[in-house]
């Protein structure tokens, strides 16, 4: 868990918001590599299914999460467009699939309160903040505590 | 020239999987493998992979270890440059999956994984005891 300090430190650096599952989640933007589409998925033999496969990126072997999955929010069909945020954690480069990238945005670190109303539960345990806007919650996560747990074998 | 190792890539239900072609001692059919009296592993099976219908078998030698292995209906050889191999990301590698790595090949989209043989003969050695 984060300290006062270091959220608000973390809070005054541009934050990749996207959509998943029907929520709106965040990311620290300067933890996300690139955007990607989705392209053709290699499934990975014996893996829990949040792990969707292997996604080849230029040349590289980036293994993809199913955010909505693993999160548990609703999952939606695999039409349209999917795009994928390619993060690099600090031991970890995933590639995180979800329904829409909608840009990077600057938070206020006043804005951002306690996680206390973003659901289900695993949701809020992955957070670090939120920030009520009229469309609803947006979420905060913890990229490094979301990219550990979500891992294989974890 | 960059480097290449030359693989048998076969095709097992959701995945491709390449055996480095420099342990195979002879290939034969899953009727061969199974009157042959040694150590027999399915690796669809292993991998959890759906496949069905006759198999091609690749028997491995390495020292005193020795079994065949099943592999998918048709296998074929496959020229890999050694800079198209990956390891297999930490980050989703199933302690449990006998895989070494990932290698991108020409003309496929999926990528194939190199299987442990290594460690499959090491299982070849139990189903064997």
């Amino acid at each position: 868990m984060r300290t006062l300090a270091e959220l608000t430190l973390a809070a005054g650096e541009p934050w990749m918001r996207f959509r998943c599952g029907g929520a709106e989640l965040a990311v620290p933007a300067q933890q996300v590599e690139r955007l990607a589409p989705l392209q053709a998925i290699t499934p990975v033999p014996l893996v829990p299914p949040r792990i969707l496969g292997l996604m080849n990126l230029s040349g590289d072997a980036v293994p993809l999460l199913d955010v909505a999955r693993f999160l548990g929010l609703p999952t939606t069909p695999w039409t349209g467009v999917r795009a994928v945020l390619v993060c690099a954690a600090e031991r970890y480069r995933v590639g995180l699939v979800c329904e829409r990238a909608i840009g990077v945005e600057h938070i206020s670190p006043s804005a951002i309160g306690a996680p206390e109303l973003a659901a289900p539960e695993r949701v809020r345990a992955l957070a670090i903040g939120e920030l009520a806007t009229e469309a609803g919650v947006r979420v905060l996560l913890d990229l490094d505590r979301l990219l550990d747990e979500a891992r294989v074998g974890a | 020239m960059a480097p290449e190792r030359t693989y048998l890539l076969s095709r097992l239900g959701r995945f491709d999987v390449l055996v480095e072609a420099g342990w195979v001692e002879e290939m034969g059919s899953e009727r061969d493998a199974l009157a042959s009296g040694l150590p027999v592993l399915d690796v669809a099976g292993r991998l959890d992979a759906e496949g069905d219908g006759e198999r091609v078998a690749a028997k491995l030698v390495d020292r005193d270890r020795v079994g065949w292995l099943l592999l998918g209906p048709r296998a074929e050889l496959h020229r890999v440059a050694a800079h198209d191999l990956r390891g297999m990301p930490r980050w989703a590698r199933a302690a449990a999956a006998p895989v070494l790595g990932v290698a991108v090949l020409a003309g496929r989209s999926q990528l194939a994984f190199e299987l442990d043989l290594d460690r499959l003969l090491e299982e070849l050695r139990e189903v064997d005891a």
